[in-house]
């Protein structure tokens, strides 16, 4: 007596051939969750400071969001003002008898007079608020007198700039 | 006539499937968007408002009032540790906090006893918000910037402690 020959196997090979389809689930849930991880990082504010090239922010617990104001770079090779090299690091630390430095200081009163007039005529208050951007290795006594340079040229309101870290 | 007999139990269900095509086009937008907008970084700000130096003071400002019984805190940041010296604790008994054995400063040693100053100073009348911070001038600004954060905020185990919030900073110039 023959066996009866077994289905299960027939079963197999009865599938049409052309119709094969690709099982994207997978890929659908791996999308959904970065979709949902992107939609909660997403600030509607976007950065408002740029740091600056050829400088490292220092790191802060500091939670106070960045605004914008003068910007004021203090890189490893260059004092900027709003992008406008205006002194030498090295000239700087070659005298260490320069206290205020005159000229980032005339470059702040020039932006000060600026920001006065546009006060005067269109009423935008002048609140004196100047950021600072200075590389994580600087020392003291350059940041310091950069702070004091600030404070006597009509810009005593300052913002160092640090990237956020969690504790 | 009969009716003709239920197929139900013949047939067989077709598997359904979704069309996830328009899902699918809506996330490859979606996900590269937002992956150019992400912003990873976040950059913050320390404010410090200085009173203004020269004779730019117009008349209408205030003199400055100090209705709160000074406390003078300071603390100096050297290249060997932090010194804590204040009106309260007294200038012989200046606090030292030595830098920790693999030569770094000792943040965590500085607010706590920036905490046990507070707490001591809590029911006095005396300026529980202003602290005084000096430096060397080799004194790398990440340290600098570090301090500050020390001195301003504590963490303990359930919260933030606010400290002394308002950060002068003493700098001889000149």
């Amino acid at each position: 007596m023959a066996f009866i020959p077994s289905r299960i196997k027939f079963k197999k090979y009865e599938k049409v051939a052309g119709s094969v389809s690709l099982n994207l689930t997978s890929m659908m849930d791996m999308f959904t969750i970065i979709l949902v991880f992107l939609l909660k990082t997403y600030s509607t504010e976007g950065q408002l400071i740029q740091p600056s090239q050829n400088l490292t922010l220092p790191n802060s617990t500091s939670q106070t969001a960045a605004e914008v104001a003068l910007d004021l770079t203090v890189s490893k090779e260059w004092i900027m003002v709003n992008n406008r090299p205006v002194m030498q690091i090295g000239d700087i630390i070659a005298d260490p008898t320069i206290g205020i430095l005159e000229p980032v200081q005339k470059e702040l009163l020039e932006y000060a007079k600026e920001a006065k007039r546009m006060d005067l005529s269109y009423g935008i208050p002048f609140t004196g608020k100047v950021t600072i951007q200075g590389d994580k290795n600087l020392p003291f006594s350059m940041i310091s007198k950069v702070m004091a340079t600030c404070g006597e040229s009509e810009y005593p309101n300052m913002r160092l700039v640090v990237y956020q870290s969690q504790k | 006539m009969a009716f003709k007999p239920s197929q139900r139990g013949s047939q067989e269900a077709e598997p359904m499937e979704i069309n996830i095509f328009p899902m699918m086009n809506l996330m490859v937008v979606l996900v590269p968007l937002l992956l150019s907008t992400a912003t990873f970084v976040k950059i913050g700000v320390i404010e410090l408002n200085l009173p203004q130096l020269g004779e730019s003071v117009t008349g209408t400002a205030t003199p400055p009032t100090e209705p709160q019984e000074s406390l003078d805190l300071t603390v100096a940041i050297k290249t060997d540790g932090f010194f804590i010296t204040s009106a309260f604790i007294g200038q012989e008994d200046a606090l030292v906090i030595p830098l920790l054995g693999d030569g770094s400063f000792d943040y965590d040693t500085l607010s706590e006893k920036l905490f046990e100053i507070k707490r001591g100073i809590l029911n006095t009348p005396k300026d529980t918000k202003n602290i005084i911070l000096q430096a060397q001038a080799n004194v790398e600004y990440q340290i600098f910037i570090s301090t500050m954060d020390a001195s301003r905020s504590y963490l303990t185990e359930e919260a933030i402690v606010e400290l002394f919030p308002q950060v002068s900073i003493s700098v001889d110039i000149l």
